[in-house]
């Protein structure tokens, strides 16, 4: 009696032949596994999850590991597509509380500006490795439009109507998957998923993924310009017109914490980069008072 | 303790005209000030990426730690001290945001519903669930499914859970602060972290006192 008879013909899982390896062909002509995948009282379909849905707290016993993964995905994928946003006010707040405690409390720092530059570095840092990741791996599609996109598959392809099962016809899983990428709008709100790479080899691609993607990341709009010192070639800035936190309040301070941000994205993409400095240019535009200068300076 | 709650408004503006109070619409109304959080969000806030200000309230708490060498207790004050100053700062900004529509408070349970729909709507964008005890006046703010935002991504070394740093500790300083900024004294304790393996998270607010006005000294 082997290990198979013992539990009987279950459905699911069977552990003596493996795992079963499902095409996505033969799950498109069944139609239980069709019909449940348009059922709108399902919540793993709807397109907002509720916030009952949590695995904050789920045990991670042996038991419920496989309800609890399915779960996870979910709120994986809310992570991913939800951009909450909080008020400006509430950032400044705390960050003027923890410049106030570096100024006031670490009074063994000959140097402020360093130890506030060393913080830029360390948000920058983790903000080039989301911002990245972010924007190369492509946003995930809600159940329901990746239904919409299976079914103008199956019109186009004709599988219904044909008679007799031909494999030549039939498309295989990669071709769908491909047909849902490539004709899906994967429009994110605040990051361009066109024209990103895994590395920036080159100086100028890593500084238009400052002044792009992790600008707009930041402060919900892309910086103003990139320009290249004329004299020394290896001298850029990046000039943000109307910059949103250093206007308000104690300028010098935050524009240090920025220039630990830039220089950490800079060195962190494999360049390296003698300093970054911040000027306010109050006199070069009178349309734009409060106009900065971000002097990046690579190392040959 | 307090057994009798506040029973006079507790604005800040402190004029107790019968007229103000007679237009003000239905406190217990909690859509009413459901509304209102989200109107005032969506219309006078100036609006920031979430995700930048965790990952800039991580490296903070980092350089806290650092500073104090690893001293749990000491950053957990630390922490309360600086959520005292923000709030102190903050419960103007917020009166100058939503004063002309915000009807008076006139007990705790009230307290408690503009605290989680109105005011951490505003400023953090999310909703903790308002619970109250009747029993010893505590209120209770929940925060269910990780929606608080400062402990998104976070995850703590077992050294400091064992010695309990409550990561976000600075929301309970920051409470204190507003409601002494409005006469109210009060004891703002970090009940439990999901952090520290609590199955939610829980801020209790105790002991809410009114402080009368006193006369200064020589006047």
């Amino acid at each position: 009696m082997t290990f198979k008879d013992s539990i009987g013909d279950l459905f699911g899982y069977d552990p003596v032949s493996g795992p079963q390896i499902v095409d996505l062909v033969n799950l498109n002509k069944d139609e239980d596994i069709l019909s449940a995948f348009n059922d709108t009282d399902n919540i793993f379909n709807s397109n907002e999850i509720t916030n009952t849905v949590s695995v904050s707290y789920a045990p991670t016993n042996s038991i419920t590991s496989t309800k609890v993964s399915s779960n996870n995905q979910i709120t994986a994928e809310k992570q991913f597509n939800v951009q909450g946003e909080v008020s400006t006010s509430a950032y400044i707040f705390v960050l003027l509380e923890f410049i106030k405690m570096v100024v006031v409390d670490c009074t063994e720092l000959e140097d402020h500006d360093q130890k506030l530059r060393e913080i830029g570095e360390d948000v920058g840092f983790k903000l080039l490795e989301l911002v990245k990741f972010k924007s190369t791996v492509p946003a995930i599609l809600p159940t329901a439009v990746l239904n919409e996109k299976l079914l103008t598959y199956k019109h186009t392809s004709n599988i219904k109507n044909s008679s007799s099962v031909d494999i030549s016809q039939t498309p295989k899983a990669v071709d769908i998957y491909k047909h849902i990428f490539l004709t899906s709008s994967l429009s994110s709100k605040n990051i361009q998923t066109s024209n990103t790479s895994l590395k920036d080899l080159k100086k100028l691609s890593i500084l238009e993924f400052i002044h792009g993607p992790i600008w707009r990341y930041m402060f919900g709009k892309k910086a103003d310009d990139i320009q290249q010192l004329k004299n020394n070639s290896l001298e850029y800035i990046i000039i943000d017109n109307d910059p949103l936190l250093s206007s308000l309040v104690l300028t010098s301070q935050i524009n240090e914490f920025i220039c630990g941000i830039i220089k950490s994205c800079v060195v962190n993409s494999g360049f390296e980069c003698f300093e970054v400095t911040a000027h306010v240019m109050e006199k070069d535009d009178p349309d734009w008072p409060n106009k900065t200068v971000y002097v990046i300076k690579f190392v040959k | 303790m307090v057994s009798s709650v506040p029973d006079t408004s507790i604005s800040t503006t402190g004029s107790s005209s019968s007229a103000a109070i007679k237009n003000s619409p239905n406190y217990s109304n909690v859509v009413f000030l459901k509304q209102l959080g989200e109107q005032v969000f969506q219309q006078n806030m100036k609006k920031i990426n979430a995700e930048f200000l965790t990952i800039t309230y991580g490296s903070l708490v980092k350089v806290l730690i650092d500073h104090y060498k690893d001293d749990v207790e000491k950053c957990n004050q630390k922490l309360k001290e600086m959520g005292k100053n923000i709030g102190s700062r903050l419960i103007d900004d917020f009166y100058s945001k939503v004063t002309t529509q915000i009807p008076r408070c006139n007990n705790l349970k009230d307290l408690g519903n503009t605290l989680s729909l109105v005011a951490f709507k505003l400023y953090l964008n999310c909703v903790p669930k308002f619970l109250f005890d009747e029993e010893e006046k505590i209120i209770k703010l929940r925060f269910d499914n990780d929606i608080n935002i400062f402990s998104k991504f976070v995850e703590l070394p077992d050294e400091y859970k064992n010695k309990r740093l409550y990561y976000s500790n600075i929301i309970a300083g920051i409470i204190e602060g507003a409601l002494s900024g409005i006469a109210l004294k009060s004891d703002v304790i970090y009940f439990s972290d999901t952090l520290l393996g609590d199955p939610f998270s829980e801020i209790h607010i105790a002991n809410v006192k009114r402080i009368k006005d006193e006369v200064p000294m020589g006047q």
